[in-house]
Parts: C-alpha cells; structure tokens; sequence
C-alpha cells in the first residue's frame, strides 16, 4: 500500500472513530456531559470522511487537506449521492432525502467554529458574542 | 475488436450517471472524464464523471473517489468531480484547469425515458 493510500485509510479510519463516539451518545445518554460533544464527534466524522474521500482520488494534495476545511457543504452530498446509487428504492423518495441533506450538511459544516463564523457564530465547540451576550455551545 | 474492459468500464459510467441525474435534481450535465495516462494500474480502471449541478455550491477542481461496489453491479472505483455551472464554463475555457492527463469525454445524456417518467409526475 503507498503512504498516499496508508493516509486515505487513516482518515476514514479515524471518521469511524469519532463516528462511533456519536453513537456511544445514543446508546449511553447519560454520558453526555454536553450536547455540543455530540455534535462536535459528528462534525469531525464527517469532516474526516470527506477528506478521506478528497485524499482519494489523489488530486487535492495532503497539505491542503490537513490545514483546510469547508469539505462537509461541498462533498458530504456527492457522498450520499454516491451511496445512495447503490440502492434501489424509489427516485422521488431519494430525490426528497437529498434536498433535506444538503441542509443538514451545511449545518454539520457550520458547526465547525473556523467557518462562516461571521454569518453563524454558533458553533459546537467555542463560544460567540450575539447581541451583547457571550454564549458557549 | 472492442476492449470489453473499456465497454465494461463505459457502460458502468453510463448506468452511474443515470443514476446520478435521477438522485439529484440539480445535474444538468455529466461527462465520461478520459485520462490520457495513468501508470497507475488501479487507478487506471477507474470510471470518472464530470457533473454540472446548479445545487452545489462552487469547491474548484475537488473530485473524490469510491471504492466498487460489486453487489450493486459497480465494479469499477468512480471518481466523480462535481462542479457548479460557472465553474464548468471556466473549465470550458481552460480558465481553472482539469488536473493533467484528465480532458473531457463525451456528454452522457439524460435518458429519455427518465424525462419520460418525470413528465408524468
């Protein structure tokens, strides 16, 4: 296996790792010290799982990966997309599961707090001045 | 004599397009991406798609690839560059650059029957 391979395994691998962690939130609620934790393991994983799939297709270099971010709007749908290709249900339901996705992605993406911090401070992870009060996830 | 590999491998971008176009609703083109060479193996049977969609939001040249999927009768990897139509158009005039050795292929069409269908609704 090539080092640029050995990396895309290593960010699905670690996607899986915090996506797990999500999951352990449902299954042990009383874990949950904060909302926000489950939100930021979700927004990792998805984080990781785009760039697992960037890394991939050996175009977008590991540098540009590892200090950028702003993966999750842009990729988590083709993504879904392509998943969703393997399935057999009905084009009207899938159609409807893909509009509300992209929402839902572009959620998951703000809750990163370095993106669009000035249009949605709200962040799972620091907290934000909003109309004179300082709020924490 | 026809590769069966290349037939195999257009007939799978074709069906995947297909598939895409049917998924989501803001795919106005796809196009076979060609790679003029790939030393490679692996990489090198590989189904690639451009897609134009009004939906996405603009991310430059930012393909991803998928693994094959065989239950599902995908048995190439896919890589798919998904790109708005503005970018698509700067593609088209070489203003951003595909990445080298990739050039357009052909334009695979919606299937008729698909608009068909979705007359009907």
């Amino acid at each position: 296996m090539s080092i640029a391979d050995e990396w895309v395994r290593a960010f699905a691998r670690q996607a899986d790792a915090d996506f797990r962690a999500w999951e352990l939130y449902d299954v042990y609620p009383e874990a949950v010290a904060a909302e926000c934790h489950r939100m930021h393991f979700l927004q990792m994983a998805c984080e990781k799982l785009c760039k697992a799939c960037v890394l991939d297709a050996q175009i977008v270099t590991l540098d540009k990966v590892q200090t950028s971010h702003g993966f999750v709007k842009s990729q988590l749908s083709t993504i879904l997309k392509q998943e969703l290709s393997y399935k057999r249900e009905k084009s009207a339901q899938i159609k409807t599961v893909m509009q509300h996705f992209k929402r839902f992605a572009q959620e998951i993406e703000v809750l990163n707090p370095s993106m669009d911090s000035k249009n949605r401070p709200d962040n799972c992870e620091y907290p934000w001045e909003s109309n004179g009060r300082v709020l924490s996830p | 004599m026809p590769n069966l590999d290349q037939v195999a491998k257009d007939d799978q971008a074709h069906r995947l397009a297909q598939k895409h176009y049917q998924i989501e609703e803001g795919i106005t083109q796809i196009f076979q991406i060609k790679q003029r060479m790939n030393l490679d193996i692996l990489r090198a049977e590989q189904v690639m798609l451009l897609e134009v969609n009004s939906n996405t939001i603009p991310s430059g040249i930012m393909p991803i690839r998928f693994g094959p999927n065989p239950s599902s009768g995908f048995k190439y990897p896919s890589v798919i560059l998904e790109v708005t139509p503005d970018e698509f158009e700067k593609i088209q005039t070489h203003e951003l650059p595909l990445p080298e050795g990739w050039e357009l292929g052909e334009l695979i069409p919606r299937v008729a029957e698909d608009l068909k269908a979705e007359n009907l609704k």
